[in-house]
């Protein structure tokens, strides 16, 4: 079988880059990290679909910049087995996801409410531009080496006012179990609003508290995760310095399977957030 | 939270009583009980005493029976399901709804809404057609969307929430909210429904919009914390809990079920003078009596000394009686914040029920409409209405 050595293929239309090392390859997209003569370290992201999504993903990675999400210093196209493919070049974060980081155990505190306020943070900016990210979990969210948290990869973004690109009958709408909120996995299209991304926020929370997913964890299978996001209770938190217990409800609020109940708006929540910090013990950020 | 008079039988004289006592109000005007010129005529004297009128289209079950409801000019004919579901025969109910809110000098619409047995695609999608029709028809004031729910489909949450969630899309300024109770009864003796009730008020008024709950009694004096803006009470019992079957033919407001009843504010119940006589019997009917802070006099009679029933204690005093407590209940039960209106609530019920549980004693019971099992009802609604939406209530206020 054919393997097209793919740094050569982009070495040689993009000759400012320089040592590729491969990062992550799915099956839309490779991903590398790389030098650049100019930008220095970057991401290099080439999206080998074409179709409306990988264009929705290059469109809000473009055209808009939020904190906290890694800078879009170019995109383009390249020939790439026959065909023009889409790329993009973005800022490298040193530093490790929420995953490699929950695979030693909890976050601490201090780091936990820093990236709740991250999240929130860049939630507002992208509810401002009717953005619902739709994919908020911990392999999404980088924990940067200069203690700064970054949040990575648009590419199931909504934008509320734009035609979806998912069929209206299709049962399931994109998302990854165990993090997508129902409105959003059950494709309930109408009431998919940032209130999907609240309630991301407040699994990935959750989790960074406890070191286990709530839902996924004694999960059967996929389908198990999706009955149990939609009908588990969740025990409230326990969190230490949380003396009023005011964080514990404020996540389980986040979480709540009805969007109702949800804050809001992102605004909202971060409002109500920063209210609360000063009800944590050694909670400073 | 105010309280709105919800028109029924023979209420014209205590609407006009009652708003020139309380320098106004707002009555809820009942087409069933009023003909056209009826109705624009009571309009007027209730504008002379400061009234503010809305209007209730009733169209709940458009195959309604009941002639007077009927032979109003937009109830529609030829009945078809299709029908509401836009084009020129909802385009035409709604311009004679129009009119008629003119006629009634109408001070925000109540666009028309039907009852929903369970809350499901086609129920949605005829309140959205409706909605949707009457943007375009009611122009001229504020519009308040019915929302009228069969007491099933209070019990399940879902329904509740999904109501919530496609009401947010609606282009309507509030809501009149209008829910069946179970079995018909009066008093409800199920948390739950209470509870999803709660949920689905306070969800309604965290959208920004006004929540009115019609066909109130006083157990919806709860529903302060769920921050509406008003309830809506009246005298006989159908206008203090709904039921679509009052807008059948066969339903009649004769005189032959009527009983006296006094309403106790302290305990929430309401019991026959005779039941009081037990009360002046073993010495404790002044416990009973009404607090001067209510500022009612309409049933002073009962207390002046001799035997309550023999008295000349009237159905019309227990009504003005009734309707003004209840008015001084709703006003005082929305607090500043969520925790406070709720720990009042809670208070309440709390003395409530030591006071009814003295009564008890001495048998002074308030029969069917002793609110003893109802406090706990109540209390566990308020609980779950906080456990649901209390961290957000206690920010969103």
């Amino acid at each position: 079988m054919f393997i097209p050595d793919i740094p050569s293929i982009i070495k040689n239309q993009l000759p400012d880059l320089y040592d590729l090392d491969p990062l992550a390859h799915g099956g839309q997209k490779s991903v590398f990290r790389a030098k650049h003569m100019v930008y220095q370290d970057v991401v290099f992201k080439l999206l080998l679909d074409s179709d409306e999504r990988t264009q929705r993903e290059i469109e809000v990675a473009t055209q808009y910049q939020f904190s906290n999400v890694p800078k879009v210093y170019e995109s383009g196209t390249i020939s790439f087995a026959g065909a023009q493919s889409s790329y993009l070049l973005e800022a490298y974060v040193q530093g490790e996801t929420l995953r490699t980081c929950l695979s030693r155990g909890k976050v601490p505190l201090s780091t936990n409410l820093n990236l709740i306020r991250t999240l929130l943070t860049i939630s507002t900016e992208t509810e401002k531009r009717q953005l619902v990210h739709r994919d908020i979990k911990p392999e999404n969210i980088i924990l940067g080496s200069d203690g700064n948290i970054w949040l990575i990869d648009f590419g199931i973004a909504r934008h509320l006012s734009k035609a979806s690109i998912t069929a209206t009958g299709a049962r399931f709408g994109p998302c990854t179990v165990g993090y997508a909120a129902p409105e959003q996995f059950r494709n309930m299209k109408s009431d998919i609003d940032i209130r999907a991304d609240l309630f991301s926020i407040g699994v990935v929370a959750y989790e960074s508290f406890t070191g286990q997913n709530p839902f996924k964890t004694g999960a059967r299978d996929d389908l198990d995760v999706l009955r149990r996001t939609e009908s588990l209770v969740l025990k409230p938190l326990n969190i230490q310095g949380d003396t009023s217990n005011e964080l514990s409800q404020f996540i389980s609020t986040l979480i709540d399977k009805y969007p109702s109940r949800r804050p809001r708006t992102a605004q909202q929540a971060l409002n109500w957030f920063i209210d609360l910090l000063p009800t944590i013990k050694n909670g400073n950020i | 939270m105010e309280m709105y008079l919800q028109f029924g039988h023979g209420m014209k004289e205590h609407c006009k009583c009652l708003f020139r006592r309380w320098g106004g109000g707002t009555v809820i005007l009942s087409p069933r009980d009023l003909t056209q010129d009826q109705l624009q005529r009571f309009a007027k004297e209730i504008i002379e005493v400061n009234g503010r009128i809305l209007l209730d289209p009733q169209l709940y079950n458009p195959r309604a029976t009941h002639s007077r409801l009927t032979n109003h000019d937009y109830w529609p004919r030829d009945f078809m399901t299709g029908m509401l579901l836009g084009g020129p025969g909802l385009n035409r109910i709604l311009i004679d709804l129009r009119e008629l809110n003119g006629l009634a000098q109408a001070s925000e619409y109540i666009i028309p809404g039907i009852y929903c047995e369970r809350v499901d695609d086609d129920w949605l999608a005829i309140q959205e057609s409706i909605n949707e029709e009457a943007s375009s028809v009611f122009t001229d004031k504020k519009r308040l969307a019915t929302i009228c729910l069969s007491s099933e489909a209070l019990r399940f949450e879902e329904q509740v929430e999904t109501v919530l969630s496609s009401s947010e899309l609606w282009n309507v300024d509030g809501y009149y909210v209008v829910a069946e109770h179970p079995k018909d009864h009066y008093l409800v003796d199920d948390p739950l429904w209470l509870t999803n009730l709660l949920i689905l008020c306070s969800g309604l008024k965290l959208q920004g919009r006004k929540v009115l709950v019609g066909y109130s009694n006083h157990q919806m004096i709860s529903l302060a914390a769920a921050n509406i803006d008003a309830i809506a009470s009246g005298t006989w019992l159908n206008v203090r809990s709904f039921s679509p079957d009052k807008f059948q033919e066969n339903e009649d407001d004769s005189p032959s079920r009527r009983t006296i009843w006094y309403y106790c504010p302290q305990t929430l119940s309401e019991y026959k003078p005779a039941f009081l006589d037990m009360g002046l019997r073993v010495g404790i009917l002044d416990q009973l009596r009404t607090d001067i802070s209510f500022d009612s006099e309409f049933a002073d009679v009962l207390f002046s000394g001799a035997l309550p029933s023999s008295t000349a204690f009237s159905e019309q005093q227990a009504f003005r009686h009734y309707l003004q407590c209840l008015k001084v209940q709703s006003v005082q039960a929305r607090k500043s914040s969520f925790k406070e209106t709720l720990d009042m609530q809670l208070q309440i019920l709390d003395i409530a029920k030591k006071q009814i549980a003295t009564f008890h004693n001495v048998g002074v019971l308030g029969q069917d409409r002793d609110f003893a099992d109802i406090v706990d009802v109540i209390q566990a609604a308020l609980l779950g209405l906080k456990i649901s939406r209390g961290f957000v209530l206690e920010r969103q206020w």
